[in-house]
Parts: C-alpha cells; sequence; structure tokens
C-alpha cells in the first residue's frame, strides 16, 4: 500500500497525454457515417415530397419551397459538421490507457485507464460490417457518461484492442487474488467471472 | 449448552411479535390510505356516534387479523444439508426466501420504540450480495434471537473465513461515535430549509386538493378571505414568520425522528451506523468501497460545530454508480468529523496545489443568471406594464443583490485542493461543501475544452469514480492537463483495491 506514496512524483517528466500522436478514424467509416446521414435526409426528403402531392390545400403547397430550402440548409450544415467532427475524432492506445478526442464546439478528451476497466465489448453494425469496421467499448465502474466508445476501427484493429485490454484485466484481476488471498470476498469473485463472461461475449447491434 | 431451540423446524416469531406487527400494519395504511381518512373527517355529513365505533372497531379488527395472518405465515428455519437459512412469508402469495450461509456477512439484532416496549428483537442479516436487507425478522424474543445468530454464525464458520471477523466484532461491538439530540437539534435549525420547504408545500397541496375534491373548498375559501382584511404588510410578514417556523419544525421533526440515538460502531474494518427513531436502520460501511466523502458545512453551523458528512459509497452488484449507495452523518463536531475521516481514509486531507476558476466563470454565471433573467423580465413587463417604473426598480435592485452575493461566494468558494493523496473540492454559496476523493479510486477522466476557450487556456476536468463524479470547471487548462497526467500516472501505478 505504501509502495508509492512518500514518492515525490515530478509531474513534468511524465507522460503527457495531451501531446499523444492521435490515430484518426478509419476513412471508410466517414462513408458509414454518411450513407446514415444520406438514410435519415433521404426519408426527410421523401417526407416533404410527399407532403406535397398529398396536401390538397394549396396553402401548404405554397409553402413547400421554405421546407426544402430549410432541408438544404439543414444538409449542408448537417454535413459541414460531421466531416468536422469526423476530422475531430481520434484516439490513442498507450501502454497503460486507452485515449479518445472527440467534439466539435466542445473539444472532450476522455482517458480510461486499463486497470480499471471492467469489461470490454465489441459492437458490429449491419453497415460496419459491409466497410469491415467494428467499434469498440470500454465499461468502467464509474458510470455510463465515463464509458469510452471508439466508432469506425477495422475489424482486426478492434479485436486487437479488445484482447489486449481482456488481457489486462484477466492480468490484474488474478493479481489481486494473489495478492490478498484473505480480503477476497464473493462479489470479488463474481466480479472476476463476469469479466470472463463478457470477454467471451461479443455483441452485435443494428445501427 | 445445549439449544433450547430447534431451528431445523420451522418456528414462528414470539406470539406478542403480533403486537409489533399489528402497529406495523397499521403505520404502513395509515401511510397509504392518509388522504381518505382526511377525506372522512372533513366530509360535510356528519355520522352517528354508532357508525364511527363501527368503523374504527372495524378496521382494527381488519388490520388485527392481516397482523395475526402475517404472523402465522410467517416462519423460519435453517436447513442444515443445503446450508441455507430460509424465511417463508406471505398469506396469498407466499414467498421463500433462502439465504446461502456463505452469503451472510453479519447478523443483526435491534430494536425499534416498539420493539423495546414489547421487549422483542429485530434480527437483520446483511449478504454480500446486496446493500439491501434481504432477510430480517421483526418479532423474536431475545433468547431465541441470540441463539439463532449463534448457530447461523456457526454454521457459516464452517464455509467461510469471513466469520471470524463477525464473530470477533460482535463480542464486543464498541461504541465509536454517538451523536447526541443536541447535535441533532443544532442540525435541524441549520439544515435543509429548502426540502422542508418543499415537504411542507406537498402537504398543504394535497390537503387542499383532497378538500376540494370532496366539495369543501369553503374552509379553503373562508381562510383566505379573512386572510384578506388584513393589511398587506403584516400579512407577508406573518405568512413569512409562519412558513419560517413550520420549516424549523419540520425540520427538528424529521431530523430527529430519522436520525435519533445515532450511532457509530467501529468494526476491525468497517464502520456500522445504527439510527432511528420507529425504524431503525443500520447501514455498514466499508472504508475500500468509499469511494468520496462529502463534507457540509454552512455559516450557522460553522458557528455552533456541526458538520453534515455523506459518504458515496461504489455500488456492491456491479452494476452503475447510484445515489442510493450514500450514507449520510448529521451533527457531528470538529473531532468526531476528524475521527471518521482518519477512519475511512487514513488521514485528513492536506493540499499543496490549488486551483482556482477563471474570472470569467463570475462573468458568465452573472449573464446567464442575472442579465438574461432581467432582460426577459422587462420584456414581459414592457408588454404588460403591470408594474411602475419605480417598482421595477426596487425588485431588479433587490434581485441583482441577492443574486450577486449568491454568484459571487460560490465564484469564491470554488477551489479544488490537489495533493498527492487527495482531491478535495470546494464549492457553494451558503451551504459549503467539501468533496473528497483519493486519485486511485478514479475511474475515468475526462477534460474539456470549447474551442473558444483555446485562446485564454480554461478548460474543465471531470473525475469519474464508482460512487460518483467530481468536476472542476473555468480552470487554468495547461495547470489542469498537468494534474491529469498525474492522476493518470497514479491510477495506473496503483495497486491499491478501489473497492
Amino acid at each position: 500500500m505504501s509502495e508509492f506514496k512518500n514518492q515525490t512524483i515530478d509531474i513534468s517528466t511524465l507522460p503527457k497525454f495531451e501531446e499523444t500522436a492521435l490515430n484518426s478514424l478509419q476513412k471508410s467509416y466517414f462513408k458509414v457515417m454518411l450513407i446514415q446521414f444520406g438514410i435519415v435526409y433521404g426519408i426527410l426528403l421523401i417526407g416533404i415530397i410527399a407532403l406535397y402531392f398529398i396536401s390538397i390545400k394549396e396553402l401548404i403547397q405554397d409553402k413547400i419551397i421554405y421546407f426544402a430550402i430549410g432541408w438544404l440548409v439543414l444538409v449542408v450544415l448537417n454535413f459541414l459538421f460531421l466531416r468536422i467532427s469526423f476530422a475531430k475524432k481520434g484516439f490513442a492506445l498507450r501502454e497503460h490507457d486507452v485515449i479518445f478526442k472527440s467534439g466539435v464546439i466542445s473539444e472532450t478528451t476522455t482517458i480510461v485507464t486499463n486497470n480499471r476497466v471492467q469489461h470490454v465489448a465489441l459492437h458490429q453494425g449491419m453497415l460496419s460490417r459491409i466497410f469491415g469496421l467494428a467499434s469498440i467499448e470500454l465499461f468502467t465502474a464509474g458510470g455510463s457518461s465515463s464509458d469510452l466508445k471508439i466508432n469506425g476501427l477495422l475489424l482486426n484493429d478492434a479485436k486487437k484492442i479488445k484482447e489486449s485490454v481482456s488481457l489486462k484485466i484477466n492480468e490484474i484481476a488474478s493479481e489481486i487474488i494473489e495478492e490478498n488471498p484473505i480480503e477476497e470476498n464473493p462479489i470479488e469473485e463474481n466480479q472476476i467471472q463476469s469479466i470472463h463472461e463478457n470477454n467471451s461475449k461479443e455483441e452485435s447491434d443494428e445501427i | 449448552m445445549k439449544s433450547n431451540f430447534d431451528f431445523s423446524i420451522p418456528q414462528r416469531q414470539s406470539l406478542i411479535g403480533v403486537i409489533v406487527l399489528f402497529a406495523n400494519t397499521l403505520q404502513k395504511s395509515v401511510r397509504a390510505f392518509w388522504p381518505f381518512i382526511l377525506i372522512i373527517f372533513f366530509k360535510k355529513e356528519s355520522y352517528s356516534a354508532i357508525q364511527v365505533y363501527v368503523g374504527i372497531v372495524g378496521v382494527i379488527l381488519f388490520v388485527a387479523i392481516i397482523a395475526f395472518l402475517r404472523y402465522w405465515f410467517f416462519k423460519f428455519y435453517i436447513d442444515y444439508k443445503l446450508e441455507e437459512f430460509v424465511i417463508e412469508n406471505g398469506i396469498f402469495n407466499k414467498t421463500k426466501t433462502t439465504i446461502p450461509f456463505h452469503k451472510i456477512q453479519k447478523v443483526n439484532i435491534d430494536q425499534s420504540l416498539i420493539q423495546r416496549i414489547f421487549n422483542v428483537h429485530k434480527l437483520e442479516l446483511d449478504t454480500a450480495g446486496s446493500d439491501k436487507k434481504e432477510a430480517s425478522i421483526n418479532a423474536i424474543s431475545h433468547e431465541m434471537a441470540t441463539e439463532l445468530k449463534k448457530q447461523l454464525l456457526e454454521n457459516t464458520q464452517k464455509n467461510s473465513h469471513l466469520i471470524d471477523e463477525i464473530i470477533e466484532s460482535e463480542e464486543k461491538p464498541k461504541s465509536f461515535i454517538t451523536i447526541g439530540i443536541l447535535s441533532l437539534l443544532k442540525i435541524g435549525i441549520t439544515a435543509n430549509y429548502i426540502k422542508s420547504f418543499a415537504y411542507i408545500f406537498l402537504i398543504f397541496t394535497t390537503v387542499s386538493d383532497n378538500l376540494r375534491q370532496i366539495g369543501r373548498e369553503d374552509l379553503i375559501d373562508d381562510n383566505i378571505n379573512q386572510l384578506e382584511q388584513i393589511p398587506i404588510m403584516s400579512l407577508i410578514l406573518w405568512f413569512l414568520v409562519f412558513i419560517f417556523t413550520a420549516i424549523i419544525i419540520v425540520n427538528l421533526v424529521l431530523t430527529v425522528v430519522k436520525y435519533f440515538n445515532f450511532t457509530l460502531k467501529k468494526d476491525k474494518k468497517s464502520l456500522v451506523l445504527t439510527y432511528g427513531l420507529l425504524n431503525i436502520k443500520s447501514t455498514i460501511i466499508n472504508p475500500e468501497k468509499v469511494q468520496i466523502i462529502k463534507l457540509t458545512q454552512n455559516f450557522f453551523q460553522k458557528k455552533l460545530d456541526v458538520n453534515t458528512i455523506e459518504i458515496f459509497q461504489a455500488s456492491s452488484d456491479m452494476k452503475r454508480a447510484s445515489a442510493k449507495d450514500k450514507t449520510k452523518i448529521p451533527g457531528c463536531n470538529k473531532s468526531e468529523k476528524e475521527q471518521i475521516l482518519k477512519l475511512l481514509i487514513g488521514k485528513l486531507p492536506n493540499h499543496q496545489t490549488t486551483l482556482v476558476p477563471n474570472i470569467r466563470k463570475l462573468l458568465l454565471n452573472s449573464f446567464f443568471f442575472i442579465l438574461i433573467p432581467i432582460a426577459i423580465g422587462l420584456t414581459i413587463n414592457y408588454n404588460f406594464e403591470k408594474f411602475s417604473w419605480n417598482e421595477v426598480v426596487v425588485v431588479i435592485a433587490i434581485y441583482v443583490l441577492f443574486m450577486g452575493t449568491i454568484l459571487y461566494f460560490s465564484y469564491r468558494n470554488y477551489r479544488l485542493f490537489i495533493s498527492d493523496e487527495f482531491i478535495v473540492k470546494q464549492s457553494g454559496a451558503w451551504d459549503i461543501d467539501h468533496e473528497i476523493m483519493m486519485p486511485y479510486k478514479i475511474q475515468a477522466i475526462e477534460t474539456q475544452q470549447f474551442f473558444w476557450q483555446k485562446y485564454t487556456d480554461i478548460g474543465s476536468v471531470v473525475l469519474y469514480t464508482a460512487g460518483g463524479r467530481v468536476s472542476f470547471s473555468t480552470g487554468n487548462f495547461t495547470e489542469i492537463k498537468k494534474q491529469v497526467n498525474k492522476w493518470l500516472y497514479q491510477v495506473e501505478v496503483s495497486k491499491e483495491n478501489w473497492m
């Protein structure tokens, strides 16, 4: 317990998370985002067109041009936003933690250390599967807002990350048991079991 | 010593326990049906004496029968073969609760006020699986309770090493801190004004709503008519006095009833809290599981030397952090506070670095909470012209003064104290909170910066733990990043159990 307690920490020599070179997401993930974007706005456009034909009253037919302009403005703005947000997203795997940075207006950097990860999930949506992409989600005990999710990884990379983080979890879990077997209580045993269970479970969800 | 009780065959509670169950059921029914009871009392048609007596006797008889049935169908026994403790209960819906011995962490014997009167005891089992009391027997004699406890613990011993601790602690439950009625009164006068106000408001609206429904608006209208005849200034004054006394009385009653006879007992490793006047509650706090400790004190409380401590623990089921794992210790003085802190985190937090918020935080808050509301108010008044300019100026002046003071103090108190072992966040305008956490309990860190904050080097940080989160905004971003690197290092090298 007292291993590092009295040790003075020289902050300036510590590795800096803000200077870590970030990997950007796979280019093909942008295509996935674009397709999703297209689907949403396509449906909206169909809605507007349908409105034009269905509505009998002149009132709405006159106003339809405004709907169309609104739609166009939204498309352009949202596209730009998507483009920037894609460019802003980045992740890095360090020896002891995972960093994920995102955000257009507010730049958010989330850092989860490997020894606090409860379990790892690998998701693969329908569209992502076509492009051979996957996403990784790291769960901690810090509540859902602290979970770290990285989209747009190559499936193989995602699997590698998952394996390496899972390995780390198991290592730590076994270390804890070895170190203080007396303090071990049933909860922790269950916890480790569930980690194993979760590790062996691969999830996939629809987008 | 030979046991007088054979727990392998199903046992019932003490017969006198029926009375306790009766009181219990009656209390629950009254709590559930009090609006109905109120309606019956205020109904316009009057009842004859016979009707009233028959009604009361009927209700009591009904409750008594239910209490007796609850007693009759409540059985408990030990299944020595399967190594389980079993409770069967339920009148129509039978429930069978089985608790494997190895899950039993603690056996508590307690007495509430009613139980004390009839000399029966309550036995509760704490299990490792959840924070809820999974099993409790409400009314058994003292001999039976101790015998059952002994049996349970003896059998548990075979299965688990945990029991050494349990037996040891059971032998000498050393009382460590008792919070007296005086401290509770102090807390009652000085805290929770808003909560009690909400409580009074709720009661008032429920009552008036119910009166309206049964056609007794006249009761309210009469009172309001009477009030209208009193001059406005003294009306306001009286209203304030009334509200204030009501709040304080409700506060006092709530605090005393809830936290009566608050005792902290120190076990080998954990803290056991017992409190309550009508329902005795007991909670175990395991220092390892504590994530955040929050100390609250306002100006009055500082003068009276009372603190409130809230302890946030990690959820025991491996699910997410929830507010339910919060424990409150009301009204301890400075030395008691220090004792508790030392027990929970080893020593008192000190600090080396202090992060202060940028002045922009104050400016921004003033903009949102002073300028914008005033602008909205003025626009509305401009359109409706309800108040004269003089009145508007007075209202605005009071508002600015009030809000400005709050904002200024919350800005001045907003601090993050950092040392190698602790992170302490201070915040609040009137009630000043200190949230204490330790770097190795951090689960994840998030830094945040708006793009316009880049030029002024301002940013925020959020620290997530298994018992909640602590955030600090509008601070020097370079300094924050430096600290984040340090915390990451501390988390990554830490071998300590965060839970």
